[in-house]
Protein backbone atom coordinates (compact mmCIF):
# COMPACT_ATOMS: atom_id res chain seq x y z
CA UNK A 1 0.00 0.00 0.00
CA UNK A 2 1.56 3.01 -1.19
CA UNK A 3 1.68 6.60 0.90
CA UNK A 4 -0.62 8.52 -1.18
CA UNK A 5 -2.99 5.69 -0.90
CA UNK A 6 -3.21 5.62 3.05
CA UNK A 7 -3.49 9.81 2.37
CA UNK A 8 -6.66 9.11 0.50
CA UNK A 9 -7.81 6.53 2.82
CA UNK A 10 -7.27 9.22 5.46
CA UNK A 11 -9.36 11.80 3.77
CA UNK A 12 -11.90 9.50 2.90
CA UNK A 13 -12.10 8.17 6.65
CA UNK A 14 -12.17 12.21 7.77
CA UNK A 15 -14.91 13.13 5.45
CA UNK A 16 -17.19 10.48 6.87
CA UNK A 17 -16.51 11.58 10.16
CA UNK A 18 -17.96 14.97 9.70
CA UNK A 19 -20.71 13.88 8.03
CA UNK A 20 -21.93 10.88 10.58
CA UNK A 21 -20.91 12.54 13.65
CA UNK A 22 -23.24 14.55 15.78
CA UNK A 23 -23.25 15.75 19.43
CA UNK A 24 -25.98 14.97 21.80
CA UNK A 25 -25.45 19.05 22.87
CA UNK A 26 -27.71 18.38 26.25
CA UNK A 27 -25.57 15.36 27.54
CA UNK A 28 -22.47 17.14 26.80
CA UNK A 29 -23.78 20.44 28.53
CA UNK A 30 -24.39 18.46 31.67
CA UNK A 31 -21.16 16.95 31.11
CA UNK A 32 -19.32 20.12 30.80
CA UNK A 33 -21.56 21.68 33.94
CA UNK A 34 -20.83 18.79 36.47
CA UNK A 35 -17.48 17.43 35.57
CA UNK A 36 -15.32 20.51 36.23
CA UNK A 37 -17.08 20.54 39.56
CA UNK A 38 -15.98 17.19 40.32
CA UNK A 39 -12.46 18.09 39.91
CA UNK A 40 -12.28 20.84 40.75
CA UNK A 41 -13.87 19.01 44.08
CA UNK A 42 -11.05 16.45 44.24
CA UNK A 43 -8.71 19.84 43.76
CA UNK A 44 -10.64 21.13 46.87
CA UNK A 45 -9.86 18.46 48.98
CA UNK A 46 -6.57 17.75 48.09
CA UNK A 47 -5.51 21.52 49.08
CA UNK A 48 -7.77 21.02 51.41
CA UNK A 49 -5.54 18.36 53.16
CA UNK A 50 -2.27 19.99 52.45
CA UNK A 51 -3.39 23.44 53.87
CA UNK A 52 -5.49 21.60 57.02
CA UNK A 53 -2.63 19.18 57.62
CA UNK A 54 -0.84 21.05 60.31
CA UNK A 55 -3.89 21.42 62.41
CA UNK A 56 -4.61 17.88 61.67
CA UNK A 57 -1.12 17.83 63.69
CA UNK A 58 -2.12 20.23 66.10
CA UNK A 59 -5.23 18.42 66.76
CA UNK A 60 -2.80 14.94 67.28
CA UNK A 61 -0.70 16.65 69.49
CA UNK A 62 -3.28 17.69 71.70
CA UNK A 63 -4.57 13.61 71.77
CA UNK A 64 -1.34 13.04 72.98
CA UNK A 65 -1.14 16.13 75.51
CA UNK A 66 2.34 16.93 74.37
CA UNK A 67 3.07 19.90 76.62
CA UNK A 68 5.85 22.35 75.92
CA UNK A 69 8.57 21.30 78.75
CA UNK A 70 11.75 23.18 79.58
CA UNK A 71 13.83 19.91 78.92
CA UNK A 72 16.66 19.32 76.84
CA UNK A 73 14.71 16.48 75.14
CA UNK A 74 11.99 18.52 74.03
CA UNK A 75 14.02 21.47 73.10
CA UNK A 76 15.97 18.92 71.01
CA UNK A 77 12.79 17.11 69.82
CA UNK A 78 11.17 20.12 68.36
CA UNK A 79 14.34 21.54 66.60
CA UNK A 80 14.14 18.02 64.52
CA UNK A 81 10.76 18.07 64.24
CA UNK A 82 9.45 21.60 63.34
CA UNK A 83 11.66 22.39 60.46
CA UNK A 84 11.50 18.93 58.65
CA UNK A 85 7.84 19.43 58.93
CA UNK A 86 7.47 23.09 57.72
CA UNK A 87 10.20 22.22 54.58
CA UNK A 88 7.97 19.09 53.75
CA UNK A 89 4.46 20.93 54.30
CA UNK A 90 5.98 24.25 51.80
CA UNK A 91 7.25 21.52 49.60
CA UNK A 92 3.57 19.48 49.10
CA UNK A 93 2.18 23.39 48.65
CA UNK A 94 4.84 23.64 46.05
CA UNK A 95 4.10 20.79 43.96
CA UNK A 96 0.10 20.91 44.41
CA UNK A 97 0.82 24.76 42.71
CA UNK A 98 2.82 23.09 40.03
CA UNK A 99 0.16 20.73 39.15
CA UNK A 100 -2.37 23.54 38.97
CA UNK A 101 0.03 25.93 36.75
CA UNK A 102 0.35 23.14 33.95
CA UNK A 103 -1.42 24.44 31.27
CA UNK A 104 -2.24 21.79 28.31
CA UNK A 105 -2.80 24.47 25.36
CA UNK A 106 1.03 24.56 25.32
CA UNK A 107 3.54 23.12 22.65
CA UNK A 108 3.55 19.09 23.12
CA UNK A 109 6.96 19.10 23.98
CA UNK A 110 6.89 22.13 26.20
CA UNK A 111 4.50 20.15 28.26
CA UNK A 112 6.24 17.19 28.12
CA UNK A 113 9.10 18.58 29.96
CA UNK A 114 7.47 20.44 32.25
CA UNK A 115 5.73 16.77 33.34
CA UNK A 116 8.73 15.18 33.34
CA UNK A 117 10.52 18.05 35.36
CA UNK A 118 7.37 17.74 37.72
CA UNK A 119 7.54 13.73 38.31
CA UNK A 120 11.86 14.36 38.69
CA UNK A 121 10.59 17.66 41.54
CA UNK A 122 7.91 14.59 43.18
CA UNK A 123 11.01 12.29 42.85
CA UNK A 124 13.49 14.77 45.09
CA UNK A 125 10.71 15.54 47.36
CA UNK A 126 10.17 11.75 48.62
CA UNK A 127 13.97 10.98 48.43
CA UNK A 128 14.49 13.81 50.59
CA UNK A 129 11.39 13.32 52.86
CA UNK A 130 12.80 9.39 53.07
CA UNK A 131 16.07 10.72 54.66
CA UNK A 132 14.80 13.64 56.80
CA UNK A 133 11.85 11.23 58.61
CA UNK A 134 13.56 9.40 60.81
CA UNK A 135 15.09 13.02 62.40
CA UNK A 136 11.66 14.12 62.60
CA UNK A 137 10.19 10.65 64.26
CA UNK A 138 13.48 10.85 66.81
CA UNK A 139 12.34 14.03 67.38
CA UNK A 140 8.87 13.67 67.82
CA UNK A 141 9.64 10.63 70.00
CA UNK A 142 12.15 13.15 71.79
CA UNK A 143 9.29 15.72 72.38
CA UNK A 144 7.05 12.54 73.95
CA UNK A 145 10.02 11.17 75.56
CA UNK A 146 8.41 11.34 79.30
CA UNK A 147 5.10 10.17 78.51
CA UNK A 148 6.89 6.74 77.62
CA UNK A 149 7.42 3.86 80.23
CA UNK A 150 10.70 1.94 78.47
CA UNK A 151 11.39 -0.81 80.23
CA UNK A 152 13.74 -3.02 78.05
CA UNK A 153 12.28 -6.76 77.63
CA UNK A 154 11.31 -8.39 74.02
CA UNK A 155 7.53 -7.14 74.43
CA UNK A 156 8.11 -3.18 74.77
CA UNK A 157 10.98 -3.40 71.96
CA UNK A 158 9.55 -5.21 69.45
CA UNK A 159 6.61 -2.83 68.04
CA UNK A 160 9.81 0.01 67.74
CA UNK A 161 11.80 -2.80 66.04
CA UNK A 162 9.08 -3.42 63.93
CA UNK A 163 8.81 0.00 63.08
CA UNK A 164 12.49 -0.03 62.01
CA UNK A 165 12.25 -2.64 60.09
CA UNK A 166 9.41 -1.44 57.84
CA UNK A 167 11.08 1.71 57.92
CA UNK A 168 14.37 0.29 56.44
CA UNK A 169 12.60 -2.33 54.11
CA UNK A 170 10.19 0.65 52.51
CA UNK A 171 13.24 3.02 51.96
CA UNK A 172 15.63 0.07 50.28
CA UNK A 173 12.58 -1.10 47.77
CA UNK A 174 11.46 2.69 47.04
CA UNK A 175 15.71 3.88 46.52
CA UNK A 176 16.62 0.52 44.53
CA UNK A 177 13.99 -0.44 42.30
CA UNK A 178 11.73 3.04 41.93
CA UNK A 179 13.87 6.14 42.66
CA UNK A 180 17.27 5.68 41.07
CA UNK A 181 15.44 4.04 37.61
CA UNK A 182 12.63 6.73 37.20
CA UNK A 183 14.91 9.28 37.63
CA UNK A 184 17.27 8.17 35.06
CA UNK A 185 14.56 7.78 32.93
CA UNK A 186 13.50 11.06 33.85
CA UNK A 187 16.92 12.64 32.90
CA UNK A 188 16.73 11.16 29.42
CA UNK A 189 13.66 12.15 28.39
CA UNK A 190 14.52 15.53 29.70
CA UNK A 191 17.85 15.67 27.37
CA UNK A 192 15.91 14.18 24.13
CA UNK A 193 13.54 16.92 24.88
CA UNK A 194 16.24 19.67 24.75
CA UNK A 195 17.65 17.86 22.32
CA UNK A 196 14.48 18.25 19.89
CA UNK A 197 14.24 21.59 21.18
CA UNK A 198 17.49 22.82 19.91
CA UNK A 199 17.09 20.76 16.85
CA UNK B 1 -19.13 36.68 28.12
CA UNK B 2 -22.03 35.49 30.37
CA UNK B 3 -21.68 31.75 30.93
CA UNK B 4 -24.58 30.18 28.28
CA UNK B 5 -23.10 32.41 25.51
CA UNK B 6 -19.51 30.89 26.64
CA UNK B 7 -20.91 27.18 26.49
CA UNK B 8 -23.01 28.08 23.38
CA UNK B 9 -20.01 29.54 21.54
CA UNK B 10 -17.66 26.19 22.85
CA UNK B 11 -20.31 23.70 21.92
CA UNK B 12 -20.40 25.20 18.48
CA UNK B 13 -16.27 25.33 18.10
CA UNK B 14 -16.53 21.53 19.60
CA UNK B 15 -18.95 20.72 16.67
CA UNK B 16 -17.06 22.10 13.95
CA UNK B 17 -13.53 20.29 15.31
CA UNK B 18 -14.87 17.41 16.80
CA UNK B 19 -13.29 15.03 13.80
CA UNK B 20 -9.71 16.56 15.70
CA UNK B 21 -10.58 15.15 18.76
CA UNK B 22 -12.07 11.81 17.69
CA UNK B 23 -8.95 10.79 15.46
CA UNK B 24 -6.80 11.41 18.36
CA UNK B 25 -8.39 9.71 20.92
CA UNK B 26 -8.73 6.77 18.48
CA UNK B 27 -4.96 7.04 17.80
CA UNK B 28 -4.37 7.26 21.50
CA UNK B 29 -6.26 4.49 22.97
CA UNK B 30 -6.17 0.68 22.63
CA UNK B 31 -10.00 0.11 23.61
CA UNK B 32 -12.90 1.46 23.03
CA UNK B 33 -13.94 2.14 26.62
CA UNK B 34 -10.34 3.97 26.49
CA UNK B 35 -11.39 5.67 23.57
CA UNK B 36 -14.77 6.99 25.19
CA UNK B 37 -12.94 8.77 28.31
CA UNK B 38 -9.95 9.73 26.35
CA UNK B 39 -12.74 11.85 24.25
CA UNK B 40 -14.59 13.29 27.43
CA UNK B 41 -11.05 14.07 29.43
CA UNK B 42 -10.26 16.09 25.85
CA UNK B 43 -13.55 17.90 25.83
CA UNK B 44 -13.40 18.48 29.49
CA UNK B 45 -9.57 20.03 29.31
CA UNK B 46 -10.94 22.24 26.53
CA UNK B 47 -13.56 23.65 28.25
CA UNK B 48 -11.38 24.12 31.40
CA UNK B 49 -8.38 26.05 29.06
CA UNK B 50 -11.33 27.59 26.96
CA UNK B 51 -11.55 30.75 29.18
CA UNK B 52 -7.68 31.15 29.11
CA UNK B 53 -7.97 30.72 25.11
CA UNK B 54 -7.15 34.56 23.58
CA UNK B 55 -7.38 33.59 20.22
CA UNK B 56 -3.45 33.74 20.14
CA UNK B 57 -3.25 31.03 17.88
CA UNK B 58 -5.55 28.97 15.35
CA UNK B 59 -8.67 27.27 16.98
CA UNK B 60 -7.53 24.07 15.64
CA UNK B 61 -4.01 24.46 17.29
CA UNK B 62 -5.03 25.16 20.47
CA UNK B 63 -7.59 22.17 20.24
CA UNK B 64 -4.43 19.89 18.61
CA UNK B 65 -2.76 20.95 21.95
CA UNK B 66 -4.71 20.14 24.44
CA UNK B 67 -5.88 17.14 22.69
CA UNK B 68 -2.51 15.94 22.11
CA UNK B 69 -1.25 16.79 25.70
CA UNK B 70 -4.20 14.98 27.18
CA UNK B 71 -3.38 12.08 25.21
CA UNK B 72 -0.34 11.37 26.45
CA UNK B 73 -0.62 12.40 29.54
CA UNK B 74 -4.58 10.62 30.75
CA UNK B 75 -3.59 7.70 32.21
CA UNK B 76 -2.36 8.87 35.53
CA UNK B 77 -4.90 11.71 35.19
CA UNK B 78 -7.66 8.60 34.43
CA UNK B 79 -6.79 6.30 37.66
CA UNK B 80 -7.01 9.62 39.85
CA UNK B 81 -10.46 10.36 38.80
CA UNK B 82 -11.41 6.92 39.74
CA UNK B 83 -10.40 7.43 43.61
CA UNK B 84 -13.40 10.01 43.19
CA UNK B 85 -16.37 8.96 41.25
CA UNK B 86 -19.22 10.44 42.52
CA UNK B 87 -22.55 8.18 41.80
CA UNK B 88 -24.85 11.02 40.87
CA UNK B 89 -22.59 11.90 37.61
CA UNK B 90 -23.40 8.12 36.31
CA UNK B 91 -26.51 9.21 34.59
CA UNK B 92 -24.40 11.32 32.21
CA UNK B 93 -22.03 8.54 31.87
CA UNK B 94 -23.97 5.90 30.91
CA UNK B 95 -25.23 8.14 28.22
CA UNK B 96 -22.84 9.37 25.21
CA UNK B 97 -22.81 12.68 23.64
CA UNK B 98 -21.71 11.56 20.94
CA UNK B 99 -22.55 9.64 18.05
CA UNK B 100 -20.14 8.04 15.64
CA UNK B 101 -20.10 5.77 12.42
CA UNK B 102 -17.77 2.62 13.20
CA UNK B 103 -14.42 2.95 11.12
CA UNK B 104 -13.21 1.26 8.03
CA UNK B 105 -11.30 -1.82 7.45
CA UNK B 106 -9.11 0.63 5.66
CA UNK B 107 -8.86 3.05 8.52
CA UNK B 108 -8.12 0.50 10.65
CA UNK B 109 -5.45 -0.61 9.11
CA UNK B 110 -3.93 3.03 9.21
CA UNK B 111 -4.70 3.02 12.49
CA UNK B 112 -2.73 -0.08 13.77
CA UNK B 113 0.28 1.18 11.67
CA UNK B 114 0.00 4.54 13.78
CA UNK B 115 -0.17 2.57 16.79
CA UNK B 116 3.15 1.47 16.06
CA UNK B 117 5.15 5.07 16.48
CA UNK B 118 6.17 6.56 19.57
CA UNK B 119 3.66 9.03 21.21
CA UNK B 120 5.63 12.36 19.17
CA UNK B 121 5.65 10.37 15.77
CA UNK B 122 2.65 9.32 16.24
CA UNK B 123 1.00 13.08 16.49
CA UNK B 124 3.49 14.48 14.06
CA UNK B 125 1.59 12.02 11.79
CA UNK B 126 -1.61 13.14 12.40
CA UNK B 127 -1.01 16.36 12.25
CA UNK B 128 0.36 15.33 8.57
CA UNK B 129 -2.37 13.40 7.38
CA UNK B 130 -5.06 16.10 9.09
CA UNK B 131 -3.49 18.76 5.98
CA UNK B 132 -1.12 20.77 8.70
CA UNK B 133 2.05 22.49 7.18
CA UNK B 134 5.32 21.98 8.35
CA UNK B 135 4.63 25.42 10.29
CA UNK B 136 1.73 24.20 12.28
CA UNK B 137 3.16 21.01 12.94
CA UNK B 138 6.08 22.72 14.55
CA UNK B 139 4.00 25.25 16.12
CA UNK B 140 1.54 22.50 17.75
CA UNK B 141 4.75 20.16 18.72
CA UNK B 142 7.63 22.59 19.67
CA UNK B 143 9.46 20.59 17.43
CA UNK B 144 11.88 22.92 14.95
CA UNK B 145 9.87 23.27 11.45
CA UNK B 146 13.24 21.25 9.65
CA UNK B 147 12.83 18.63 12.19
CA UNK B 148 9.22 18.42 11.27
CA UNK B 149 10.41 17.68 7.27
CA UNK B 150 12.76 15.46 8.50
CA UNK B 151 10.82 13.39 10.84
CA UNK B 152 8.15 13.29 8.49
CA UNK B 153 10.46 11.76 5.97
CA UNK B 154 11.24 8.91 8.09
CA UNK B 155 8.00 8.44 9.74
CA UNK B 156 6.64 8.25 6.08
CA UNK B 157 9.04 5.28 5.26
CA UNK B 158 7.29 3.69 9.23
CA UNK B 159 4.44 3.53 7.97
CA UNK B 160 4.89 2.60 4.24
CA UNK B 161 6.70 -0.86 5.40
CA UNK B 162 4.22 -1.48 8.23
CA UNK B 163 1.46 -1.48 5.78
CA UNK B 164 2.90 -3.65 3.37
CA UNK B 165 2.89 -6.21 6.22
CA UNK B 166 -0.13 -5.38 7.66
CA UNK B 167 -2.10 -5.53 4.18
Amino acid sequence: MELSELQNIWQQYDKKLSENTRLNKEILRLMLLSKPQRQLNWIKIKAGFFILSPILLVLFLLVLKVQFLLTPNFYIGLSLFLPIYTITYIWDIRYFKLIRSIDFSKPVLSIKKEIAELEKYKIKKTRIRYLLMPFAMIGFILMIIHKINISFNLVSIMPLLLIILVFISSLYFTFKYSIYERFKKLNKDIDEIEQLEKE
Amino acid sequence: MTNNRQEDQFLDILEKNIGIILKIARAYSKTVRDKEDLINDITLELWKSFGRFKGDSKISTWIYRVALNTSMNSRRKREKDKLFYLDDLKQFESQSWIIEQPNSSHSEILYQCIDELNQLNKAIILLYLDGNSHDEISDITGISKTNVGTRIGRIKEQIKNLAITKT
